[in-house]
């Protein structure tokens, strides 16, 4: 579930830049050694995700409900036209991580996204603990949110944003094998460079149960369902 | 980020860096101009820098049938003020000047400089100070100082300045003494005779930004063209040029002139920043996720008293870690346990971030081992010895996770792997090992005084046989299949004798070719010591026995080194014999070697001085600068000179070149350890040349070290 969301000509030029001035592999016994296709598919091939009917969706949801016991959730990811259901694997404290068979992975804390891996410019971790606590209770107020990201060079680059917390209506939600009364709580927040607004549906408990939050400037939006 | 002390060489560094980068500084652009340096003119320079970083290529030409003139450009963008430019030119239409070789087409190399000393201010433009073609031959020298001032929300610029030499021919007003003409030495010497001496004159453009994509440019050209309008090559009609350039992407411009009222000319940019990857934090799948220990099962010693347990426990850890670790593109190579500690010894073959390997390892061993293991130490292994070792409280990796990497580094212990070397039991797998590769290769001479482009192509076999620790049997054979590189002439007799400049003898054989084949041992004689023996066909041209020694703390920026080498020519068939070192211009000596220091300046700058004896017998020294990015990137420049004059040395004066290395993660978007140099350097003669072996040790350990370890840190938990 990954893509590389680049204009042709600047693959071109990565490319022609490693061409001119690499050598490629052509066949080798050594572990990650690499081999011209490699090259080849990294830079040029789209992903192979299809943009998927609703029925297969719900299908695949369906199928996973009845696999397993363990937490699922329904993610989208419209900036790279992803849409797949993830499994808890692990927990660490409060932090639930996510993950598809492909190793894809979404770390959440009661349904607030904190890190993400492998969907390309992945959100490194998120001092959320303010924000969490007036979203899971329902109430208004501002609070400052911190995210970290990779930038080009690997180097970890910190933004922070104040954000103004702030309840909505009640409606009913029944998704999956979830049926609850849920409250729209939005956030929205304001960085030096930009703008976001997340929406959480959060029940009774003060779970987060559906979600549309900003993971970072490449990604953009990412959309979260409870299944379970 | 860890913060380093400020060296000195750091400072001086700083005091060259702006205050502030100013983020969207509208007279920073993306655009080169014919001359492949940052600008939105044409034959004129401007005060613009290229964003930092960046590394461009334009490929301009003009004229046509024998009066084409072609130039080929590589600019970078050195620091946020200081721009660097190498070019490669083919001028047609010139006629050799009396006394010189003859040419049809000129073939011609320079270097520009250029410096904003100055940046745009509210009410007062930016100003820059600049050498073109600055050593060597001079056919475009000329200096300039200019000021670029942005209007209109950064949709126009206008400038304006002063040029000498080739700037300061057509119109000049006045003078600054007199501009000589004679070339210093053999050419490749910066003429800091000439600069800012001579003819003065004023020139001046306007360019415009019409929309997101396209814009024009006008300018009044102080160049008169004197010696293309003296051999004919053209017309100088008019001072004004004209272009217009279209940007098709970030990474691809292209752009049309018209120049000086006579004739046409094109261009195409490919521009690639260092900074810019295909994907920021790479597309490698997620990692496991570390494994919390239940509440009371780290006090659970019960294993590990147990001989049976015990056996039992650390087979069935070791499986498991080794088959997690596999995934992730390492192998564990020796492992030590017991019920409170355990340490592993990993071959990272994947990735270039090696903190990265580390965070992965280090989850794999929470999901693998006891839970009454507390301490993991992880040793890098390099070249089959060990190199840094990390050791981290297992506590810290459960408690620290989700928090930014800097915390997980601040309780991160590095020290010298080899201290921890004792008492560990090899996987199985470890040794002996065995790996080949067959590929195909391409061997390039580009941009020499006589052709643009040479190359060899054919294919290559390399093996390794890992034996046993630290030692390696290593060989690559090739065979040519097509290829022209044979046709590059030899120079003319210089004092020396000839260690290099017959090296078109060794391209002419149409039979396989053994590139090296070499016994090496790797060894760790002392904390912070590496050590290097090789010995056999060490590489194209020279067989015999290479030593070295270098000593690397963990932690420091500062690497000093030691080499000697032996050595006895190959025969130009490079197969097994060996020939005279008797050359016409001498004999080759037995020995040589270096003494090295490498330092890490901070603020992304790297080093390295040698000095000692080179190949030819002549002493000397050679200097290397790099600008390195956490990436991985590195882009600099070296120089040798040695006690050996420029008429000795011949064309060049002196052995100087560019080094590019672009690590193939940046381009494919996953972690991969390989990497491409690419080396532009002066003509191959025999002054100041060094012996090639294989694997010299700082660059073996310097990705494994702080500080470019500790660089890398954001990728521990990705």
């Amino acid at each position: 579930m990954s893509r590389t969301a680049k204009p042709a000509s600047r693959r071109l030029g990565q490319w022609a830049a490693l061409v001119g001035l690499g050598l490629l592999s052509a066949c080798s016994n050594a572990p990650d050694a690499g081999k011209p296709v490699d090259f080849v598919k990294g830079i040029f091939t789209k992903s192979s995700n299809q943009p998927r009917s609703a029925g297969q969706i719900s299908a695949e949801a369906a199928s996973a409900l009845q696999n397993t016991q363990e937490r699922l959730i329904l993610i989208a990811l419209p900036s790279v036209e992803v849409t797949t259901v993830m499994q808890r694997i692990e927990e660490n404290g409060p932090y639930a991580t996510y993950a598809t068979a492909n190793r894809r992975s979404l770390t959440l804390r009661n349904g607030m996204v904190t890190a993400t891996r492998g969907l390309g410019s992945d959100l490194m971790s998120s001092d959320v603990t303010e924000a969490l606590r007036l979203v899971s209770a329902r109430r208004a107020g501002q609070v400052t949110r911190t995210q970290r990201h990779l930038d080009g060079e690997n180097l970890t680059v910190t933004t922070q944003a104040r954000c103004t917390i702030s309840p909505g209506s009640q409606s009913q939600m029944a998704v999956g094998e979830i049926t609850a009364t849920v409250t729209t709580v939005t956030e929205s927040c304001a960085s030096d460079e930009r703008q976001f607004k997340n929406v959480y549906q959060v029940d009774g408990a003060g779970r987060i149960l559906g979600s549309k939050q900003w993971i970072g400037p490449d990604r953009g939006y990412l959309s979260i369902q409870q299944l379970r | 980020m860890k913060n380093y002390t400020k060296g000195a060489a750091g400072f001086a560094l700083l005091m060259l860096m702006p205050s502030a980068v100013a983020q969207a500084d509208p007279l920073t652009t993306t655009q080169t101009n014919i001359y492949g340096v940052p600008g939105r003119l044409i034959d004129m320079p401007t005060a613009e820098v290229a964003p930092d970083g960046q590394l461009s290529t334009t490929v301009s030409t003009y004229g046509s049938g024998n009066n084409q003139t072609t130039r080929t450009t590589l600019s970078f963008q050195m620091l946020p003020r200081l721009n660097a430019s190498f070019r490669y030119s083919a001028i047609g239409g010139l006629v050799p000047t009396p006394g010189r070789p003859t040419f049809s087409t000129l073939y011609d190399r320079s270097f520009d400089l250029s410096y904003r000393f100055l940046d745009e201010g509210t009410y007062h433009p930016a100003m820059s100070i600049g050498l073109r073609d600055f050593a060597g031959t001079n056919i475009y020298s000329g200096e300039y100082i200019v000021a670029t001032k942005s209007f209109a929300q950064g949709k126009l610029a206008l400038t304006a300045g002063l040029g000498w030499g080739r700037l300061g021919s057509y119109g000049s007003f006045g003078s600054t003494g007199t501009r000589k003409t004679q070339t210093l030495g053999q050419g490749g010497i910066p003429s800091y005779d000439r600069w800012f001496r001579g003819d003065v004159a004023a020139f001046g453009g306007a360019s415009y930004q019409a929309t997101e994509k396209l814009s024009f440019a006008a300018e009044y050209s102080s160049d008169a063209y004197d010696r293309e309008v003296r051999d004919g090559a053209l017309d100088r009609k008019s001072p004004w040029n004209f272009t217009v350039n279209y940007e098709v992407s970030d990474a691809l411009r292209f752009a049309a002139y018209s120049l000086y009222g006579d004739e046409v000319g094109a261009s195409v940019t490919l521009t690639l920043n260092p900074r810019s990857p295909a994907v920021k934090g790479g597309l490698d799948p997620a990692p496991l996720p570390v494994a919390v220990r239940a509440g009371t099962s780290a006090a659970d010693l019960g294993w590990s008293t147990d001989p049976v347990r015990r056996d039992a426990t650390i087979r069935q850890s070791q499986e498991t870690l080794d088959s997690l670790l596999e995934k992730e593109g390492i192998s564990l190579h020796a492992m030590k346990l017991d019920g409170r500690e355990a340490q592993v010894q990993i071959r990272n073959h994947r990735y270039d971030t090696r903190a990265q390997a580390l965070g992965r390892t280090a989850r794999a061993m929470t999901r693998s081992l006891p839970a009454s293991v507390e301490s993991f130490s992880i040793t890098l292994m390099t070249k089959g010895v060990p190199s840094t070792a990390a050791t981290f409280r297992r506590s810290d990796l459960e408690r620290l996770e989700n928090a930014p990497a800097e915390a997980i580094r601040q309780v991160t212990t590095l020290s010298d792997g080899r201290e921890l070397d004792h008492g560990l039991s090899y996987h199985e797998d470890a040794l002996p090992r065995f790996e080949y590769a067959l590929s195909p290769f391409l061997r390039l001479s580009v941009f020499d005084p006589e052709n643009p482009v040479r190359a060899n192509a054919g294919v290559q076999a390399q093996a390794k046989y890992h034996f046993a620790p630290g030692w390696t049997v290593s060989g690559s054979v090739s065979q040519k299949l097509v290829g022209n590189l044979d046709k590059t002439s030899l120079p003319g007799a210089s004092g020396l004798p000839r260690v290099r400049s017959n090296v078109a003898f060794y391209s002419r054989t149409d039979t396989p070719t053994i590139d090296h084949l070499t016994l090496a041992n790797y060894g760790r004689p002392a904390k912070n010591i590496y050590s290097r023996v090789t010995a056999g066909y060490l590489e194209r041209m020279y067989a015999g026995v290479s030593g070295e020694l270098l000593w690397k703390p963990v932690e420091s920026r500062l690497g000093l080194g030691a080499e000697l080498n032996y050595v006895a020519p190959r025969d130009f068939d490079q197969q097994f014999g060996l020939r005279t070192r008797n050359t016409a211009g001498g004999r080759i000596p037995e020995w040589n070697g270096h003494v090295s220091a490498y330092l890490d300046m901070g603020y992304g700058f790297h080093g390295q001085l040698d000095v000692g004896r080179y190949l030819a017998g002549d002493w000397g020294a050679t200097v290397a600068l790099d600008r390195v990015f956490a990436n991985g990137w590195r882009i600099g420049a070296f120089a040798t000179k040695t006690n050996v004059s420029s008429d000795t040395f011949g064309e060049g004066s002196f052995d100087k070149g560019i080094r590019i290395t672009i690590p193939f993660s940046w381009g494919i978007g996953t972690s991969s350890k390989r990497s491409s140099t690419t080396v532009l350097r002066s003509l191959t003669r025999d002054g100041g040349a060094r012996l090639e072996v294989e694997d010299r040790l700082y660059e073996r350990v310097r990705d494994t070290h702080d500080p470019q370890l500790s660089r890398g840190w954001g990728k521990f938990w990705r």
